[in-house]
């Protein structure tokens, strides 16, 4: 019994150590985690729109960046096949095709499911009408070819898109 | 002294124990990623090595590797929000692989097979030793790799521009051709001696 309770004690004494330096470490970083970010969004929408002024803003609680006269961006999250997929996704004004789209973050397998976060997949959207269907070769206007061996991350793709671009239709389209 | 310099080469913990060799083979893909890798274990090994040595006496033996486990978690951990919130674009780069650290089996496999049982000094000197081969052995197959799959060293070019770019070597087959190529140096020149 008095084994049991120290090895009972000890753990529980060094998970406590490691929880409190860990909390420590990620107080004293979480700022300049959300700065880098947010940079690399607004890198992102400069991809999309290159030499437009961004500026943010928001509508009902959710944020958009506004690219000069040129259109909006907005990010937009979702489930891919591991673990969530970010993006940025840009739309002129009045919301009739996709402007670009850059991926922000996948952790899907590399070689596969990763392959979505690549011009050669996203330039497919380029110009179109979502919403997209992802399928094995595309054939129709709002098909779109997935990635061979990756259909569950272009499908998932897909869907964010459609997901976001209706929701900021709703919201920014006057 | 024999502590710190058995890992440089004779005890290299790549090239000898062919341990780590996810990393090894993944991140070498340039001299800058390795680097970071290599870094990034080093204050990994160091910590948890220190660490260990110093609770090795109160660590309750049936669950000693649940213990080191979370020691070693921790840090890795403060290395990959340390790298999220100065270096973001490395960060991204070396992806998955900074906690990956974790299950990284020269980490562990010190604080089993040293630092358990030597004094703190000791393993410090093991660790940076260790640490040490492992991040020259990975710059050594970065800086390879690089130079004959980009023509460039950390970004900068230093072959001239009729020389071709091997593309396999950046490739997961060019990590393979040089970590055996390096792996038979070392084993040839330890059997000289």
């Amino acid at each position: 019994m008095k084994k049991f309770l120290r090895i009972v004690f000890f753990l529980i004494l060094i998970s406590w150590v490691s929880g409190f330096l860990l909390s420590l470490v990620w107080h004293n970083s979480v700022d300049k985690i959300r700065r880098a970010e947010k940079k690399a969004k607004i890198e992102a929408v400069q991809r999309i729109f290159p030499g437009c002024d961004i500026k943010e803003e928001k509508v009902k609680g959710v944020e958009y960046f506004v690219a000069g006269s040129n259109g909006y961006a907005f990010e937009a999250k979702g489930m891919g096949f591991q673990d969530e997929i970010s993006m940025v996704i840009g739309v002129p004004k009045n919301f009739d095709k996709i402007a670009g789209i850059v991926v922000l973050k996948t952790l899907d397998t590399p070689g596969l499911g990763a392959e979505v976060a690549k011009e050669k997949f996203l330039r497919q959207f380029k110009s179109r009408r979502p919403p997209f269907t992802a399928v094995k070769s595309a054939v129709k206007k709002n098909e779109i070819s997935a990635v061979t061996g990756a259909t569950i991350s272009s499908k998932a793709v897909c869907k964010i898109i459609n997901g976001k671009f209706a929701q900021m239709k709703r919201l920014l389209k006057k | 002294m024999k502590n710190f310099a058995k890992g440089l080469f004779k005890q290299n913990p790549i090239l000898y124990f062919l341990l780590g060799m996810c990393p090894t083979l993944a991140v070498t893909t340039n001299a800058a990623n390795a680097l970071t890798m290599g870094l990034s274990v080093i204050f990994v090994l160091f910590f948890s090595n220190a660490i260990v040595s110093i609770i090795r006496k109160a660590v309750p033996e049936q669950v000693r590797i649940a213990s080191f486990i979370v020691v070693i978690a921790t840090f890795v951990t403060i290395v990959d929000i340390f790298l999220r919130a100065n270096f973001p674009h490395l960060s991204k780069s070396l992806g998955p692989f900074i906690p990956l650290i974790v299950v990284n089996c020269i980490i562990l496999g010190r604080a089993e097979a040293f630092a358990s049982k030597h004094g703190l000094w000791a393993s410090i000197l093991d660790a940076l030793g260790m640490g040490v081969g492992f991040t020259l052995t990975l710059l050594a197959m970065g800086s390879i790799r690089e130079i004959f799959g980009m023509g460039t060293i950390f970004g900068v070019p230093v072959l001239p521009g009729w020389f071709p770019k091997f593309l396999v070597m950046i490739l997961p087959a060019g990590a393979f051709i040089t970590l055996g190529v390096l792996v038979g140096i070392h084993r040839s020149v330890l059997d000289k001696k």
